[in-house]
C-alpha cells in the first residue's frame, strides 16, 4: 500500500523552518502560532495515517519511485506512529510553553530550531533506511544544540558544548557502524538488513553493534555516556527541557529498538535479542540498571531542581533501557507504558517547576517553600507528575514497574541482582521527589511574586486530562501499546512491508 | 458495591477539602459520619464470606493483573473493628483541628486513608494488596507531616523503612508467581502453592518468606526497623498517633495472620523435611524470640524516654512484640491471643494516645517533667489514661488482662519456658514507664503555669467515655471479642479456643473474668465504705505533703521543683548503660550519610569538564568492547 503524502510529516516542519525568518517579519505572535499550527498538523496527520495503518495495515512511502532496497523508503506502521503521537502530543504542551515566553528578538531562530527539531526526530522515526536516519539524526543533534544554548547563560553554553562534542562522537561512532554493514552487506536498507545481518562474521557483528550501540547511548542518556545531560537541563528554558526529556530520549529509544531490534535481532522463546555473539541483552540491561541507580542517586544529592528532575530523567531511562533490553514481550510492553509515563509525567514536572520557579534566582528545593499557599494548582500538577514517575500506585508508572521488576524476576540468575538496584533507586527517587513536594507545603511565607501565563494553565490542563485518562482507563494503555510490541517481534512483517512479500517467500 | 464504596470516600475526600476553613467542625463531622457509615456497611456483610469483586487493570503479555476483593473472617474482623476504632478517634479530632492550620489536607488525606485500611483488610490477591500497601505508606507521609519541618526527619524514617518494606513485598510477589507450582495471585490459593514450592524448592520459599517478613515487620516496627514509631508516632498530630498506633501498625501482623501463619500452620501439620522445635518450624521459634526480645528492646527505651509520645510509641512496640511471640507459637490459643491482644492494644493505647492528645491539646507540652498535677484539672482525661495503662499493664479487671493471660498460658501449655520469661520482663517494666508517665503528667506537683488548665470539650470527653466502656467491658466478657475471633482462627484452620461470655480455659487452667471483675469491684466498694465511715478529712495542697508541713516559701521552693520528673529512673539507666552503645538508629543515620555521600561523588562527576566528559565516554564504550570481546 502506498502511504506518499506520509512525507508531509518531514516536509512541513522543514518548510516552515526555513520559512521562519519570513514570518517573523509579520510579527512575533504570528511566529509562534506557525510554530503551534504546524506540530498541530503534526499531530492530527500522524493521527490520520495512525487511523489508515489501523484500518488496512502497515505501508510505506517510496520517495522518488526507486523501490527500497534501492531507493529511501519511509515506514508506516503502527510502531513509529505511536511514537510520533506521543512525541507530538508532548510538543505542543512544549510548543504552548514556548507561546507563553516573552517576545525577544531570537524568537525566530529559536523557531526554526524547534521546528528543525520536529523533522529531524519526525525523520528519524519515519525513515526505513540506516543512513538516511544518521542524516536526520545529526539535524535532530543541530537543533537541540541550538535549543539547549538558546539561554546564553553559562551553564546552558556548557551543556550545550558537552553536547556537541559528545553527540558528535557518537555520529562517528554511528557513521563507522554504517560504513561496516555498508561494506559487508552492501546495503542501507534497514529491512534487507535484517535479512542479511545473520551472514555477518560474528566478530563484524559485534563490532557493528558496539559502535552502533554506543552512538546511540549519549543520546539514551546511559551512565557514564550521559555527561551532558544535567548541565543541558539545568541551563536550559523549561520548553527545551520538556524537548529534551520526553521527545528526544523517545527518539532515540525508538532508533534504538528499530536498528538492535528489527536490523539485527533474533527472536527465540519469547525473548527479542540482538545478534551478536555476547549476550547484548544482558549488557543492555546491566548498563540500564546501573543507569537507574546512579541516576537516583544522583538526584538526592542535588539541590537544584533542574537538576534534580534531569536525573531523574537519567533514572526513568535507565529503567526504561533495562526493560528493553530484556527483551520478552512483558518487558517491552512495560518499557513502552513507561515511555508514555516518561514523556506526560516529566513534561507536567518541567511544565509546573518552570511555572513555581520562573524569576526567582534560587533554583533549589527552599525557592519553593510554602508556595502551596500561593498557587495551588501549579504544586498539584507537580505532585501529579511525580506521582507518575515514582509511581505510585494507578499511574502508568506503576504498571510499568510492576511489569519490568516481573520480567526481571522471570529472566532469573544475574537479573535478580539488578532488579535490588532497580527497586533501590525507585525506594531513593520516593524519597526526594517527596521531599520537595513536602517543602511545597511548609507553612512559611512566600515571598516571591508568581508570574504564571494563562497558557501554562491551558498545556497543564492537556497533560492532566492525559494524565486523569491513564489513571482511570489502566487498560487502554495496555491496549495502545500490545499492538507496537507485535510490531517489534514481528520483524519478518516489517520485512515484507518493505521488500514485497515475494522476497520473503 | 465495595469498589462503589472506595470511590464514594474518595469523592466525599475531595469535596471535604474545598470546605472553607471557617467550617472546620463541619468537614470532620462529615468524617465521622463516613466512617460510622463505612462501620455500618461492613457490619451489614457480615457472613457473606466469598462475596467478591473484580475489575480488571491491565494486561501486557501473558500476564494480566487485576483489583479483587473479598471478604474472608480474618479481613472483615480487622476492617470492622478499626473502622469503628477509626470513628471513635475522629469524633476527637473534631474539636482538635476546629482552628489547626493543617486540617484541610490532613482531612482528605485521613479519608482516603480510610477507605485504604479497609481496602487492605479485603484484598484477595497479591497485587490488590500491594496497591493498597504502598497508596497507604505514600498517603500516611502527608499526614505525619503536613507542611512540619520538625516532623520532617521523623517521616523519613517511617517512609524508607516502609517504602523498603512495600519493595520487598514485591520482590516476593513476584518470584512466588514467576514460579511455575503458582499459578494465581489469590493469596489463599498460593499460600497453598506456596508450601509445596518450601516441601520441593525450600531455598526459594525461604527467601520469598523471608522478603515477606521484611514487608509486615517494617510496617509493625519489629527489630531491627523498631525504632520508626518513636519518630513518626511522636512527631504526627495527636489524634493521628492514635491512628497510626492503634491501627496502622497492625497492617504488618495482618499480612503475617495472611500469609506466613497459614503457610507455617501447613508446615507444622504436613511437611516432613523441616526441621521442628517442640513442634513448630525452626524458622517460627525464631520469629517468636525476633518479637520477645523487641518487648524487652521497646520496653527498655520507653523506661528512659522523657517525651510522653515516644514513651507510648515505644510502649507500642513492645505490645507488638508480645502479639507476634503469642501469634508465632502457632497453636490455637496463641493465635487467639495474639489477635485479641491486638484489638486489645488498639483499643487501649487509643485511650493512651487521646488522653495524651488531650493533655497537650489544654497545655502545649510533651516533655513529661514539664507537666505533673493534671488529675484534678482534667479528671475525665486522668481516669481515660488510668484505665488506659491498667490495661496495657495487663491489671485484671480490664481487657489487657484477658490476652496477656492467653498469651502467657499458650507460651507454657506449648512448653517455651525461656520466652515466657523474657514476656515477663518486658511486662514488669511495662509497669515501670507505665507508672512514670502517670506520675509525671497527671499526679504530683502541679506546674504554676497550669493552674488555669480547664477539662477538655465535652465532644472531645465523649470517645473518651466510648473507650473506658469498651475497655471495662472487654474486661468483663472478652468473650465479646474471643467469638468473632474464634471464627477467625477456625478460617485459618486452627481449632477454636474454649471460650463463654465471661470465662476463658486453657489446657493449664480457667479464669472467669467476671467473677476477676467482681472481685476488684468488691475490694473498690469496701475500701469506699470505709472512706466514707472514717474520720472526718482535711483537704492538704500536694506542696505542704511534699515538704512535710514546713511552709516551701521559707526556702524559696516552687512547686516545679518538687516534681521529681526528670531522669525518672536513672539508676535503670545507669545500669544498662553499656547497651546504648548498640544504637539502631544511629546505624540508620549513617547510612543515609553513606548514601548522600554516595550522591555526592556521583553529582560531581557530572560537573567536571568536556574534557572529562569525553573520557567517560571512552572508558565506557571501552568497557563495552572488553565486555564484547571477552564473552
Amino acid at each position: 500500500m502506498n502511504m506518499n503524502n506520509s512525507i508531509l510529516l518531514i516536509a512541513v516542519p522543514l518548510a516552515l523552518a526555513f520559512a521562519a525568518p519570513l514570518f517573523s517579519m509579520l510579527g512575533a505572535i504570528f511566529n509562534r502560532f506557525v510554530l503551534f499550527a504546524g506540530i498541530l498538523f503534526e499531530f492530527i496527520f500522524a493521527g490520520y495515517l495512525m487511523k489508515r495503518v489501523l484500518a488496512d495495515g502497515a505501508g510505506i512511502a517510496v520517495i522518488g519511485g526507486w523501490k527500497p532496497p534501492f531507493g529511501i523508503n519511509l515506514q508506516i506502521s503502527y510502531l513509529p506512529l505511536f511514537f510520533l503521537l506521543i512525541i507530538y502530543f508532548v510538543m505542543i504542551i512544549a510548543s504552548l510553553m514556548f507561546a507563553a515566553r516573552k517576545s525577544k528578538k531570537d524568537d525566530s531562530k529559536l523557531v526554526a530550531a524547534f521546528l528543525l527539531f520536529v523533522t529531524g526526530m519526525s525523520g528519524v522515526i519515519l525513515t526505513g533506511d540506516i543512513f538516511n536516519m544518521f542524516v536526520f539524526f545529526e539535524i535532530l543533534t543541530i537543533a537541540t544544540i541550538i535549543l539547549i544554548a538558546a539561554k546564553g547563560k553559562p551553564m546552558a553554553m556548557r551543556g550545550a558544548i558537552k553536547y556537541s562534542i559528545l553527540s558528535s562522537i557518537a555520529s562517528a561512532f554511528f557513521l563507522l557502524s554504517i560504513a561496516f554493514i555498508y561494506g559487508t552487506l552492501g546495503t542501507l536498507n534497514i529491512a534487507e538488513i535484517a535479512l542479511m545481518f545473520p551472514q555477518i562474521a560474528p566478530l563484524t557483528a559485534t563490532f557493528i553493534f558496539i559502535m552502533f550501540f554506543g552512538a546511540l547511548l549519549a543520546e539514551l542518556e546511559m551512565f557514564p555516556f550521559n555527561m551532558w545531560a544535567p548541565d543541558s537541563y539545568e541551563g536550559s528554558y523549561s520548553f527545551v527541557n520538556v524537548l529534551l526529556s520526553s521527545a528526544a530520549s523517545l527518539t532515540a529509544v525508538y532508533a534504538f529498538i528499530r536498528i538492535a531490534f528489527t536490523g539485527m535481532g533474533y527472536t527465540a522463546s519469547g525473548y527479542i535479542r540482538p545478534l551478536v555473539p555476547f549476550d547484548g541483552g544482558l549488557a543492555i540491561v546491566f548498563i540500564g540498571a546501573l543507569t537507574a541507580i546512579i541516576g537516583e542517586i544522583s538526584a538526592l544529592s542535588s539541590r537544584n531542581i533542574k537538576r534534580m528532575l534531569a536525573f531523574s530523567s537519567i533514572g526513568q531511562m535507565g529503567l526504561i533501557m533495562t526493560g528493553v533490553g530484556i527483551g520478552s514481550e512483558t518487558s517491552i510492553g512495560a518499557a513502552l507504558i513507561l515511555l508514555i509515563n516518561l514523556a506526560l509525567s516529566k513534561a507536567l514536572l518541567f511544565l509546573s517547576t518552570g511555572a513555581m520557579l520562573k524569576g526567582s534566582d534560587d533554583r533549589g528545593r527552599e525557592a519553593l517553600t510554602g508556595i502551596a499557599y500561593r498557587d495551588k494548582l501549579f504544586p498539584v500538577l507537580f505532585i501529579l507528575g511525580a506521582a507518575g514517575t515514582v509511581g505510585v500506585p494507578f499511574t502508568l508508572g506503576f504498571y510499568g514497574k510492576l511489569f519490568i521488576a516481573q520480567s526481571l524476576i522471570s529472566a532469573g540468575g544475574f537479573y535478580f541482582i539488578l532488579l535490588l538496584l532497580v527497586f533501590a533507586g525507585a525506594v531513593i527517587e520516593l524519597f526526594y521527589y517527596f521531599r520537595v513536594i513536602h517543602s511545597m507545603y511548609i507553612k512559611k511565607e512566600f515571598k516571591r511574586e508568581l508570574d504564571i501565563k494563562m497558557l501554562y494553565y491551558i498545556a497543564g490542563a492537556v497533560l492532566v486530562g492525559a494524565v486523569l485518562f491513564f489513571i482511570f482507563n489502566p487498560s487502554s494503555a495496555g491496549q495502545f501499546t500490545s499492538p507496537a510490541v507485535r510490531d517489534i517481534f514481528e520483524r519478518a512483517e516489517y520485512i515484507g512491508t518493505v521488500l514485497g512479500t515475494g522476497v520473503l517467500k | 458495591m465495595i469498589i462503589q464504596t472506595f470511590l464514594f470516600v474518595l469523592f466525599a475526600a475531595v469535596f471535604a477539602a474545598f470546605i472553607r476553613k471557617q467550617y472546620n467542625y463541619l468537614r470532620w463531622t462529615m468524617f465521622t459520619l463516613i466512617l460510622v457509615f463505612l462501620s455500618y456497611l461492613l457490619y451489614s456483610i457480615y457472613g457473606k464470606w466469598d462475596y467478591s469483586e473484580t475489575v480488571a487493570l491491565m494486561k501486557i503479555g501473558a500476564t494480566s493483573i487485576s483489583f479483587n476483593i473479598r471478604i474472608t473472617p480474618l479481613g472483615w474482623f480487622f476492617a470492622f473493628f478499626t473502622t469503628l476504632l477509626n470513628a471513635v478517634i475522629s469524633l476527637f479530632s473534631i474539636v482538635k483541628n476546629r482552628d489547626e492550620d493543617a486540617e484541610r489536607g490532613i482531612a482528605f488525606l485521613w479519608m482516603v486513608l480510610s477507605a485504604l485500611n479497609i481496602g487492605i483488610f479485603l484484598a484477595s490477591d497479591f497485587i490488590t494488596l500491594f496497591i493498597f500497601w504502598e497508596l497507604m505508606t505514600v498517603v500516611s507521609y502527608f499526614i505525619i507531616s503536613p507542611g512540619w519541618t520538625k516532623s520532617f526527619r521523623s517521616v523519613n524514617y517511617y517512609f524508607i523503612l516502609s517504602l523498603i518494606g512495600a519493595y520487598a513485598m514485591l520482590a516476593a510477589i513476584w518470584l512466588l508467581k514467576t514460579d511455575p507450582m503458582v499459578s494465581t495471585f489469590d493469596i489463599m490459593t498460593s499460600v497453598r502453592q506456596l508450601f509445596i514450592m518450601w516441601e520441593i524448592n525450600q531455598a526459594k520459599a525461604f527467601a520469598i518468606v523471608l522478603l515477606f517478613l521484611t514487608a509486615f515487620f517494617s510496617k509493625s516496627a519489629l527489630m531491627p526497623f523498631h525504632i520508626w514509631p518513636a519518630e513518626a508516632h511522636a512527631e504526627a498530630p495527636d489524634d493521628f498517633s492514635a491512628y497510626l498506633s492503634g491501627i496502622m501498625i497492625k497492617y504488618g501482623l495482618y499480612g503475617v495472620l495472611l500469609v506466613i501463619v497459614p503457610l507455617f500452620t501447613f508446615i507444622t501439620h504436613f511437611s516432613e523435611t523441616t526441621r521442628m522445635i517442640n513442634g513448630i518450624p525452626l524458622l517460627s521459634y525464631l520469629i517468636a524470640w525476633i518479637g520477645a526480645i523487641t518487648s524487652v528492646v521497646a520496653t527498655f527505651l520507653a523506661i528512659n524516654s522523657n517525651d510522653m509520645k515516644r514513651l507510648a510509641a515505644y510502649s507500642t512496640v513492645g505490645n507488638i512484640g508480645y502479639a507476634v511471640t503469642g501469634i508465632f507459637i502457632l497453636s490455637s490459643m496463641g493465635v487467639a491471643g495474639g489477635i485479641f491482644h491486638i484489638v486489645n492494644h488498639a483499643v487501649f493505647k487509643s485511650a493512651i494516645f487521646i488522653s495524651l492528645a488531650a493533655v497537650k491539646f489544654r497545655t502545649h507540652e510533651r516533655e513529661m517533667h514539664r507537666l505533673g498535677g493534671l488529675a484534678y484539672k482534667m479528671p475525665v482525661t486522668f481516669m481515660t489514661f488510668l484505665l488506659g495503662i491498667i490495661a496495657a499493664a495487663g491489671i485484671p479487671p480490664l481487657s489487657g488482662y484477658a490476652s496477656k493471660w492467653m498469651i502467657y498460658q499458650s507460651l507454657l501449655s506449648s512448653r517455651f519456658p525461656f520466652l515466657t520469661v523474657m514476656i515477663f520482663i518486658s511486662s514488669t517494666g511495662a509497669f515501670m514507664y507505665l507508672f512514670r508517665a502517670l506520675h509525671s503528667v497527671f499526679l504530683g506537683q502541679l506546674p504554676r503555669k497550669f493552674d488555669d488548665v480547664k477539662e477538655v470539650p465535652f465532644l472531645m470527653q465523649l470517645p473518651m467515655y466510648i473507650i473506658m466502656l469498651v475497655m471495662v467491658g472487654t474486661g468483663i466478657a472478652p468473650g465479646l471479642i474471643l467469638k468473632p475471633i474464634n471464627t477467625v482462627i477456625s478460617s485459618m484452620g486452627l481449632m477454636p479456643v474454649r471460650v463463654t461470655f465471661t470465662d476463658m480455659y486453657s489446657i493449664l487452667s480457667r479464669v472467669d473474668a467476671l467473677a476477676v471483675f467482681l472481685v476488684f469491684a468488691a475490694s473498690f466498694g469496701v475500701a469506699f465504705i470505709l472512706y466514707l465511715i472514717g474520720n472526718k478529712r482535711k483537704h492538704v495542697e500536694p506542696l505542704d505533703n511534699y515538704t512535710a508541713g514546713q511552709d516551701p516559701k521559707e526556702f524559696g521552693l516552687t512547686r516545679e521543683m518538687y516534681h521529681f520528673a526528670y531522669d525518672f529512673y536513672e539508676p535503670f539507666r545507669v545500669m544498662f548503660k553499656p547497651f546504648e552503645r548498640i544504637n539502631t538508629s544511629a546505624f540508620y543515620d549513617r547510612m543515609e550519610r553513606a548514601f548522600n555521600e554516595m550522591g555526592r561523588s556521583f553529582a560531581a562527576l557530572y560537573r567536571f569538564s568536556v574534557r572529562n566528559a569525553v573520557l567517560f565516554f571512552i572508558i565506557g564504550i571501552t568497557a563495552i568492547i572488553i565486555y564484547g570481546w571477552l564473552i
